[in-house]
């Protein structure tokens, strides 16, 4: 089985901070790394690949920035990485994105399975994964936190408010990946001399795609950015209890002591 | 303005014979947006058969009007049959706004909806307003709720998934008036996802809780300690998200930007970080109290009262001292 890994780098997001002045993200300074949930989907998709010999490829629509991460996800398995990056792809919503992800998906053709994150650490909206499902016409499994090949079908284990589904599918399908669900390996250090010597990072344009200007980036956007507001994430008075434990403990029950409940 | 568009419409999501809180709290907010620019409230909802009771209490929540979709195969939500259905009835229709509870299912079909009919669609928004002419305008919290990008859709209907616990539901009205219309929407694709097992997982929902304790990944060797305090104060009992994720703690009890949001009279928060992602969901908390023993950890900055000191310690304490 093939499975295409479908993933993107995100600015850490404790570090992103807005321009007071001018009301823009701050990029300075800011580190970058693999979306969290994308490194738990690799993850789920290297342990099919440990135990029934998938393939794995990684795509990533993004800046050429990115390229070092794509090559992180080769050392730690994959066996291709494919960076779809073009001046006319910035400034995409969902809509935009998800089109030139799955227009690449169909062009690499041979594909089983479609992993992504459940969402971006950035962005966090969860709507690609179902937008290039709806794009390739192939069914979706979304919140997934186990997957497993039985007889040629995918099963999932799909998380849901207030319990859970067990779901089959038969391949093509996509799945969007739980944070969380596993532990993402580190690079291994033969891949990653292979990668630093051999690899070669496929990097498709626009011009590689069968697609218009108007339908990507910005243009091909159906949602656009008015403005960035700083949230008020609440900043407290940070009023200090200290003691010592007993002293610390009587301050917190005097604290408390009116919401008790007998 | 242009008429062509008309309505806000919310997806009123069911479980079974129940409609999911969360499009209730929508639904209040479609009221506000609709009266402020001047249109009607339309509730859609989907299913086998035996709607028409949910409708009535979709209406007392606000709706002028109910689309229901009956069809066998629409009996639980499946993302085939559901976006097909909901998609002929956009067409049909053509409602200026369409939200979406961010729920799991929500968002599933929402980003299905999105790709199907070429619309904007913003995620998880925590803030919506509208203009005279009925053009929405949406706040999507980014980055685990640092910031949040005012957005505006350039198709219609414009459409937004909302974030439970966002806004709150009105009180039912018994004495709302509005109209229920069965439409046939054609024969509807077959699910292509079946579901062998379903689990429900009963677990208290603290979102609604006014006092609660709350653990993070510091308390993790003993989280029956902070459970215990918990129980013996009266109070709910909540987790970060990596407790859930390591299996010691049930999953609907974690909160943050992709868990519940509590809004309790007073918090007390035990080893945790406080990670934008975390924070976000305790930000409507009237009071925070927390302990964590880095002096530098971000949730002190989050606190009314912060302790820098071992939870390990002082909880047996406080624990001691309730008696
Ligand atoms: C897409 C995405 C979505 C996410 N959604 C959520 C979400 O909804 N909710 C959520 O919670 N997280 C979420 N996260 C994770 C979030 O970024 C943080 O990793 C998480 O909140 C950290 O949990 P924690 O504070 O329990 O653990 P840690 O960050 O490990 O913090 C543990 C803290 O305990 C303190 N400590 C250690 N020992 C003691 C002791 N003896 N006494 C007192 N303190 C002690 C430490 O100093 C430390 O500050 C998300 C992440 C991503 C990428
Ligand atoms: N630019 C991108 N390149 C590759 N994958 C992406 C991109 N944007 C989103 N995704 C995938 O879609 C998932 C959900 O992202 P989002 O809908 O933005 O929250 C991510 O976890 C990725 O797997």
């Amino acid at each position: 089985m093939h499975i295409i890994v479908c993933m993107k780098v995100t600015p850490k997001t404790e570090q992103v901070k807005l321009d007071p002045v001018t009301k823009t993200i701050i990029r300075e300074g800011v580190e970058n790394e693999i979306n969290p949930a994308d490194k738990n989907a690799l993850e789920a998709a290297l342990q099919l690949k440990d135990k029934h010999g998938c393939k794995v490829t990684v795509i990533g629509m993004g800046p050429p920035i990115w390229e070092p991460y794509m090559k992180l996800a080769v050392a730690m398995g994959a066996d291709n990485a494919i960076l779809l990056s073009d001046r006319a792809f910035a400034g995409a919503d969902t809509l935009a994105t998800s089109k030139v992800l799955a227009t690449a998906i169909r062009k690499i053709g041979d594909y089983h399975m479609i992993f992504c994150g459940e969402e971006s650490s950035d962005a966090g909206t969860g709507h690609v994964p179902p937008s290039i499902a709806e794009f390739l016409g192939i069914p979706q499994i979304t919140f997934v936190n186990m997957v497993e090949i039985i007889d040629g079908r995918v099963r999932a284990r799909r998380i849901l408010e207030g319990g859970y589904e067990i779901v089959e599918a038969n391949p093509p399908v996509l799945l969007s990946i739980e944070y969380g669900c596993n532990t993402p390996r580190f690079p291994d250090f033969r891949r990653k001399r292979y990668v630093d010597r051999e690899f070669k990072l496929t990097i498709w344009g626009l011009k590689d795609l069968d697609l218009k200007e108007e339908e990507v980036g910005l243009k091909g956007s159906k949602s656009i950015v008015e403005e960035l507001r700083e949230m008020k994430l609440g900043e407290r008075a940070r009023e200090k209890i200290t003691g010592t434990e007993d002293e610390i403990a009587e301050k917190i029950l005097k604290l408390i002591q009116p919401y008790i409940k007998k | 303005m242009s008429r062509e568009y008309r309505g806000v419409w919310v997806y009123i999501e069911r479980r079974g014979g129940e409609i999911v809180e969360s499009s209730l709290e929508v639904l209040g907010k479609a009221r506000e947006l609709s009266d402020k620019y001047g249109d009607s409230v339309v509730g859609v909802l989907l299913g086998s058969s035996g709607l028409e009771k949910l409708a009535e209490t979709v209406i007392q929540h606000g709706a002028d009007k109910i689309y229901l979709v009956e069809d066998p195969i629409l009996s639980e939500y499946s993302t085939i049959p559901y976006s097909e259905a909901l998609a002929r009835l956009i067409t049909m229709f053509k409602p200026n706004i369409l939200l979406y509870p961010a729920t799991r299912n929500g968002r599933d079909l929402a980003g299905r909806i999105s790709a199907k009919l070429s619309l904007g669609l913003s995620a998880n928004t925590v803030w919506l307003d509208v203009t005279n002419d009925g053009i929405l305008l949406a706040g999507v919290p980014g980055f685990g709720g640092n910031i949040m990008a005012v957005t505006k859709c350039l198709s219609k209907p414009q459409m937004a998934t909302v974030r439970p616990g966002a806004f709150v539901k009105l009180s039912p009205d018994p004495n709302r008036r509005g109209s229920i219309e069965k439409i046939d929407v054609g024969e509807l694709p077959k699910p292509r996802v079946n579901i062998i097992e379903s689990v429900k997982i009963e677990v208290e929902d603290i979102s609604k809780a006014e006092a609660i304790v709350i653990a993070g990944m510091g308390v993790r060797d003993n989280v029956e300690l902070a459970k215990k305090l918990a129980e013996k104060l009266g109070w709910a009992f909540g987790a970060t998200r990596p407790l859930s994720d390591e299996g010691l703690v049930p999953r609907d009890i974690f909160i943050g930007a992709t868990g519940k949001t509590v809004r309790p009279k007073i918090a007390l928060i035990v080893g945790v970080s406080g990670a934008a992602h975390f924070i976000s969901g305790v930000a409507g908390a009237e009071k925070i109290i927390s302990i964590n023993i880095d002096p530098e950890a971000p949730i002190h900055t989050y606190s009314d009262y912060s302790v820098v000191g071992d939870a390990y310690k002082i909880l047996p304490k406080i624990l001691e001292k309730v008696g």
